[in-house]
């Protein structure tokens, strides 16, 4: 008996190759097209980014890291580097904490939900070109709806993009005003994925005030939604690049130059592709060490169902 | 026509072997329940009859023709699933349907809007009508045919799974534990709707549960798997009555079989916790075996008589039919169990000494390795004679 | 807590979300009222909200004139949904294989897509913009279309997504006769909807508001996506002209904010899974 077991076909079936030739089939076009417009390309700003070639040259040279080089001794370089974290640090911990404030308020009480999710969710959605558009014009130092405001309650306003000092905490603003709705939907989604009985039991354990809730059971139960939105906000606003193209170009005197802004003017108006491709490389080495963090966050929190 | 010959077959996931050399044949027209502990590869076993799964080793025939290198859907076989696989979004009558849509109607017959347009296809969705309609007269479903899944309950999933596999009249079903997710009452009510419908489609079938009621009043014929081994084969009474080792012996009845150490005394005598049983089972003296009874087999004896076990009474369940009595026994591992008329256990109470008698006839014997010892045809005789 | 407690909170909570509500929408509001008003009334110091003298007609006729409005959206609608219907019909097919079918190699391409998850949308910009210079696409639809004909993140939720559909469906299906295709068609898809529903939200959102990818390749105004076509708006108006500017901003948002407001539950889910997304 063993022999003849032994003996018998072990062989992949023509079933098995045709599983596999159909996985194949489905699967390939996918893959090709990925690897075309997306996998070849990053792997391609690594090359360039070795080089010294600029778009329409007829040669390249690689000059090994003389891109990084040049571009660690540029202090264009490093202010537009200082300005993309000062922007991060104003807009992440802004956008996370008002976020989870304004959830917290909102799932406090039935009443108004959907219209205080809707009105908060809105600017999450709306064309952020257009609406920085509109900023600008909320902005304007003399007929601005946000100087006549704070002239209404007599403070004197100030020219917001203008301001050397306050453009990039202008943006960051800007910046918070959008993205604050998403935060606020992710933390709901993770109060409401509290069960109901672990209020009931830190009630019966004494932690009846809404304060003692607070520090027992939602705020524990918050944290990986919390370690979440802040890694995705840390990766949004690190990518921030629109509202300074269309409000302030970097400027005044580079006060709102940030790493994409950078990169966009290297690459594409001056079109040092190599040295843009260096500036890429930096910004992608930044941006995966957050996003390795949130795909493993992102496994554990996301269900679908 | 569906004779199902299995041989030799062999499953392993990576290092893991969920099946060992399982040979089987199942003749046309048989009901054969597959009966197993969960996780034995009964599920596996069945999968790679319909051809969704594949064997390492062995082969499948059907009808004397090996099917191994055949896609699922060119086996002709049907099967019907723990969970029913319905499909949600469909209705109960489009779900019955999709099995003949698939065979009778081309590719582009198939397509939406298109394919009604091209000729014949209005006909052969009328005579598929009609087929679904006559499968779901039969299992009495008609009435549910406009429904989808979700609005079904466990009962009538079940019939439309089973409509669905009986609509293109295959040469075998499967059923994979098809009544475990029903409650208790419905089951026994389905059991014997399966039988019956089995006995008028007269149509292979291979039934798999882990119930040993299920395998028992419904089948022709019980293999029992454990752990990928085919242990043993045969009509429901005698896996029952006359099982080959010890493993099937302990898994099937219930409640479960005693088994007590027991020791070769004078050649054909067995020694078992003091009690001496003729059973002329082969073997040098001192040898270790395991004497296993049936709690109905054991006979409550006089105290004082001889050749008995003796112990006092732990605890009784009456069940009003029965009377479980469980004694602990001097030199058992476990309590015994007895099952005795409600009078007959009515009379005892906890802490009652009792003596229990072993009928030589009803006492299996198994070696060390729970292989089953049978007496050789001398003493046999000779019992029989004495007897 | 009491009664009188109870309602304080209430109260509280009514005041904080009402004044941030504020803060959110007075952009929205404030567009809208302006794209009613006259200049005079624009550029004077007091706030209303309604215009005394309604200029409507005026600031969105000049809107629609001035700048090819209309053309800047239907190029919007074309771009995305050329966009998503080339995701899906690529995606699809991947997703399954990835979640349903046994093959040498799924496991690394999964790791592929997943790499791909995790590449920010900016970083393949340059070497993309090389090749379309090269074979001649610049400045087309084509250029707008094609670097995004595949999403790493649609294969990813719809791989997800598939997997939750239980094994024995597919077995089931192979038993009654139908082949991969047919399950993916006849099966998955159907049971897919509310996934390719997310899907659609998030790839629709993020291709009508991209912004760096149209101004890296489009220059004739006649391409311009809606977010570009604005900016050539504001610059052609040299930020002075507000009333249609501002009726064109309307314009453009419009469309994704009746959107969010006519499935607020949907998009709402939808957006939240693009915390998945670089
Ligand atoms: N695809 C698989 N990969 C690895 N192991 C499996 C797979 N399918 C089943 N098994 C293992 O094979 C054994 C038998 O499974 P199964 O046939 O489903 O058991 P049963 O149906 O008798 O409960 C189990 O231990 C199970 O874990
Ligand atoms: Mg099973």
């Amino acid at each position: 008996m063993a022999a003849a077991s032994a003996a018998a076909p072990a062989a992949p079936s023509p079933d098995d190759r045709a599983e596999a030739r159909a996985g194949y089939a489905l699967a390939m076009p996918a893959m090709a097209l990925l690897f075309v417009v997306l996998l070849g390309p990053s792997l391609a700003v690594v090359v360039l980014s070795l080089t010294d070639w600029q778009l329409g040259a007829p040669r390249m040279n690689f000059i090994g890291l003389g891109n990084f080089e040049q571009l660690f001794a540029d202090r264009v370089f490093w202010r537009s580097f200082g300005n993309t974290i000062v922007y991060c640090l104003v807009t992440v911990p802004g956008s996370v904490f008002l976020g989870l404030g304004i959830a917290l308020l909102v799932e406090l009480a039935p009443a108004g939900r959907t219209f205080y999710r809707a009105a908060y969710f809105l600017p999450v959605t709306s064309t952020l070109i257009a609406m920085a558009v509109v900023w600008e014009f909320l902005l304007h130092p003399s007929v601005g709806l946000v100087n006549l405001a704070l002239e209404a309650v007599g403070v004197k306003g100030i020219d917001w993009l203008k301001n050397p000092d306050v453009a990039l905490l202008t943006l960051a603003g800007i910046g918070i005003w959008q993205s604050v709705g998403l935060n606020m939907v992710l933390f709901m989604a993770g109060i409401q994925a509290i069960p109901a009985d672990l209020y009931e039991a830190a009630e019966v354990d004494g932690a009846g005030g809404a304060w003692d809730r607070f520090c027992t059971v939602t705020w524990p139960m918050l944290g990986p939604t919390t370690l979440f939105v802040t890694v995705v906000s840390s990766i949004r606003s690190f990518q921030v690049f629109d509202t300074v193209e269309v409000l302030t170009k970097g400027g005044p005197n580079k006060a709102t130059e940030v790493l994409l802004y950078t990169m966009y003017t290297e690459g594409f108006s001056f079109f040092r592709t190599g040295y843009a491709s260096a500036v890429t490389v930096v910004f992608v080495l930044i941006v995966l060490t957050f996003t390795l963090a949130q795909v493993r966050l992102g496994d554990r929190r996301t269900h679908y169902t | 026509m569906g004779a199902i010959t299995i041989s030799g077959l062999g499953k392993s996931f990576g290092t893991v072997e969920v099946l060992k050399d399982v040979s089987l044949d199942i003749a046309d027209g048989e009901f054969l329940t597959l009966l197993g502990p969960s996780g034995c590869g009964k599920s596996t076993l069945l999968r790679i009859i319909a051809g969704l799964e594949r064997q390492t080793a062995g082969s499948i025939a059907i009808d004397g023709r090996a099917i191994d290198g055949l896609p699922a859907k060119a086996r002709n076989i049907a099967m019907v699933f723990q969970s029913y696989a319905l499909y949600p979004h469909l209705t109960a009558a489009r779900n019955i349907a999709l099995p003949l849509t698939m065979r009778r109607m081309t590719p582009w017959q198939r397509l939406p809007l298109v394919g009604s347009l091209l000729p014949g296809t209005r006909g052969l969705r009328a005579a598929i009508g009609r087929d679904v309609a006559g499968v779901a007269a039969a299992l009495d479903i008609a009435h549910l045919l406009d429904r989808k899944p979700g609005q079904l309950s466990g009962g009538q999933k079940q019939r439309v799974a089973l409509a669905r596999a009986m609509v293109r009249q295959p040469a075998a079903f499967l059923l994979d534990e098809p009544l475990s997710n029903l409650d208790a009452k419905l089951r026994v009510q389905m059991r014997a709707e399966l039988t019956d419908l089995h006995r008028r489609l007269a149509t292979t079938m291979i039934y798999v549960t882990h119930d040993q009621a299920e395998a028992m009043t419904m089948s022709d014929r019980v293999a029992v798997l454990m752990g990928g081994d085919l242990l043993q084969v045969g009509p429901p009474r005698r896996i029952y009555d006359d099982p080959e080792t010890l493993q099937v012996a302990e898994f099937v009845g219930s409640p479960k079989i005693n088994v007590l150490p027991g020791r070769m005394g004078r050649p054909g005598l067995v020694d078992c916790l003091g009690a001496r049983l003729p059973l002329g089972v082969p073997g040098g003296p001192d040898v270790a075996l395991r004497v296993a009874v049936r709690p109905e087999a054991l006979v409550l004896a006089r105290p004082d008589a001889a050749d008995c076990l003796r112990g006092r009474v732990r605890h009784i369940e009456n069940l009003g039919s029965d009377c479980m009595v469980h004694a602990d026994v001097e030199g058992a591992a476990d309590p015994v169990v007895v099952r005795l008329d409600p009078e007959a256990g009515g009379r005892l109470a906890r802490g009652t000494p009792i003596a229990l008698e072993i009928p030589p006839h009803r006492a299996l014997v198994f070696d060390a390795e729970g292989k089953r010892l049978r007496p050789d045809a001398a003493t046999a005789r000779l019992r029989r004679a004495g007897a | 807590m009491n009664r009188q407690q109870s309602l304080t909170v209430a109260l509280l909570r009514h005041a904080v979300l009402l004044a941030g509500a504020v803060i959110m929408l007075a952009p929205f509001v404030w567009m809208i009222s302006t794209s009613l008003k006259p200049p005079n009334e624009i550029f004077s110091t007091d706030l209303s909200l309604l215009p005394r003298k309604w200029f409507a007609l005026e600031n969105y006729g000049k809107a629609f004139t001035k700048v090819p409005l209309l053309r800047y959206l239907l190029n919007g609608v074309i771009v995305t949904a050329g966009i998503f219907a080339a995701q899906l019909l690529v995606s699809l097919p991947c997703a399954y294989a990835m979640a349903k079918l046994r093959f040498r190699g799924r496991e690394v391409m999964f790791t592929l897509v997943l790499v791909g998850l995790m590449i920010p949308a900016q970083v393949p910009a340059i070497p993309r913009y090389v090749m379309l210079y090269q074979v001649g696409l610049l400045d087309s639809y084509a250029a707008l279309i094609l670097p995004f004909v595949v999403s790493a993140f649609g294969i990813f939720l719809m791989r997800q997504f598939f997997r939750t559909v239980p094994d024995d469906l597919v077995h089931a299906a192979r038993l009654d006769g139908c082949g991969e295709f047919e399950i993916l068609w006849r099966i998955m898809l159907p049971l897919a909807f509310p996934a390719m529903v997310a899907f659609a939200i998030i790839s629709v959102v993020a291709h009508w508001n991209d912004f760096f990818w149209p101004l890296v390749v489009v220059q004739t105004g006649d391409l311009a996506t809606p977010p570009l076509g604005t900016l050539f708006f504001r610059n052609e108006e040299a930020g002075s002209d507000f009333g249609p500017l501002m009726a064109g901003t309307v314009v453009i948002t419009a469309p994704l904010v009746l959107l969010f407001l006519g499935a607020q539950r949907r998009f709402i889910e939808g957006m939240t899974l693009t915390g998945m997304k670089g």
